[in-house]
């Protein structure tokens, strides 16, 4: 299978406290905060600076990938691609495949496992897999205080190029099910959260389960877990049901909130930072169209990153600055 | 679309790629000139350079008054990257009062501005950091 050689993240240093949001509307507590992207980011020069994170850590040059994924659902582009444009400004181009992954936050996932079809079928040495989001939640919606931008990046090499982890398992659990869903220009529309999270959790657990069967791997082997929750209590009701011990969650979404499927990729790399050879990581997506799991395992110490320090390197903004940063303020600025 | 003049500088813009004086040593950017300015040869041979992204601030204004989409006090550098090339830029994640000339800064990408619905993009510099992985290669 695919060896992991590099892995970086970017999470904006500005970060809102959920308290604030919360004031603002008249309401009372609130804990954690999450990241503000600033106006001049987006899901490309985010992803650009998860990737030379991944590159620079494994000293592989933007030159050598041979396939770039990209998977985002804020880009705000109907049409325009990220991925190419990624790859060109890391200094891949020509022979270079590239693909695009969106209309569902499960797609970091997608991108995984097509980045491993890549490599598997021999096409070159390296892939590059990079999920970035820039998630606007319409002001005062309970999504309001979660949805947060950032961006993770993995890379991966043909087998034979060393490595410290491998992707040893790899599960779907796919349905109609569709969940929050957004229009073109719009904001997430509000559903039934109660019963979305139902089907979080009956989908995760499906996800997790099949991986778990098909690889033979028990629960008591799993050292870190990763779930991608788009609320903050998801998490820990889906380790419940699949009867893993809470500590194991690897979460960052008390400080970055929910960055989509951009947040599968920085829980991870956090995993990653903080593992040892020999331990198993589990990861599982959820969007739109269902759930995938994944089982990495660490095979030597993970190269050094920052993904602490980036989560450490914050700077508040009020409510007001952020409204405007994301240009829900109205009026032009004079 | 990219427009032809962001297009016609485009690869030196997103990945830092100069064009170095084979006579002298002198680094062009973005563009690749006929003549090399410092050693006059011409036409001058250029050789294709990766820059290294980061600097010093050379000088430095703040701006107070400038049109709307701008946020201010905005402080913009002259910048001498590791290489040689000096270049104009926004600071950024830096407040105007923090910045000093001979500030170590690296590039960092951001949108610069929206055309015809497509983002347009460059670099603007914030304060180094010694983070062995931040900052590209
Ligand atoms: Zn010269």
């Amino acid at each position: 299978m695919a060896q992991l050689v590099g892995y970086g993240v970017y999470i904006p240093r500005l970060r809102l406290a959920a308290a604030e949001i919360h004031a603002a509307w008249g309401r009372a507590g609130g804990r954690g905060e999450k990241a503000v992207v600033p106006p001049d980011e987006d899901p490309l020069t985010m992803g650009v600076k998860a990737a030379q994170a991944a590159l620079a850590q494994a000293g592989v040059e933007g030159q050598q990938l041979n396939t770039v994924l990209a998977a985002s659902t804020s880009t705000g582009y109907a049409e325009g691609a990220l991925a190419a444009p990624l790859a060109y400004h890391l200094g891949a181009e020509g022979d270079v495949l590239v693909g695009d992954f969106g209309l569902s936050a499960r797609s970091a996932t997608a991108a995984i496992r097509a980045a491993m079809n890549a490599l598997i079928s021999g096409r070159g040495e390296y892939g590059l897999v990079v999920a970035a989001e820039k998630l606007i939640a319409e002001p005062g919606s309970s999504y309001e205080l979660s949805y947060a931008g950032g961006a993770g990046a993995l890379l991966f090499a043909s087998q034979g190029q060393g490595g410290f982890a491998e992707i040893v398992g790899f599960a779907a659990h796919t349905s109609g099910f569709v969940g929050r869903s957004r229009r073109e220009g719009r904001f997430h529309g509000l559903v039934d959260e109660r019963f979305v999270m139902q089907q979080f959790l009956a989908h995760t657990q499906g996800a997790v389960e099949r991986l778990l069967d098909t690889t033979g791997i028990t629960r008591e082997e799993v050292t870190h877990i990763v779930v991608q929750a788009p609320e903050g209590r998801w998490a820990a009701r889906a380790l419940k049901k699949l009867g893993i011990p809470p500590e194991r969650l690897a979460s960052t979404f008390p400080q970055v909130g929910y960055a989509g499927s951009a947040s599968l990729l920085i829980d991870l790399a956090w995993a990653l930072e903080r593992s040892n050879p020999g331990d198993l990581i589990v990861a599982v997506s959820f969007g739109p169209g269902g759930s995938d799991a994944l089982a990495v395992r660490v095979t030597k110490p993970p190269p050094g990153a920052d993904v602490e320090a980036q989560l450490q390197r914050r700077e508040r903004v009020s409510y007001p600055v952020y409204l405007r940063y994301l240009g829900l303020l109205g009026g032009e600025r004079r | 679309m990219t427009a032809p003049e962001v297009w016609r500088i485009a690869r030196e813009n997103a990945r830092l790629v100069g064009y170095r004086c084979t006579q002298c040593g002198w680094v062009a950017f973005p563009e690749r000139k006929r003549v090399c300015k410092r050693c006059r040869a011409a036409p001058a041979d250029f050789e294709e350079v990766k820059l290294k992204p980061y600097g010093q601030v050379l000088s430095y204004v703040v701006q107070h008054r400038l049109p709307a989409g701008f946020e201010t006090p905005l402080p913009l550098a002259v910048v001498e990257l590791a290489d040689g090339p000096r270049v104009y830029g926004h600071l950024v994640e830096c407040a105007p009062e923090d910045v000093e000339v001979g500030m170590e800064v690296e590039a960092d990408l951001r949108v610069m501005y929206e055309e015809n619905g497509a983002r347009v993009y460059s670099y603007k510099f914030r304060p180094r950091s010694l983070e062995p992985s931040r900052g590209g290669s």
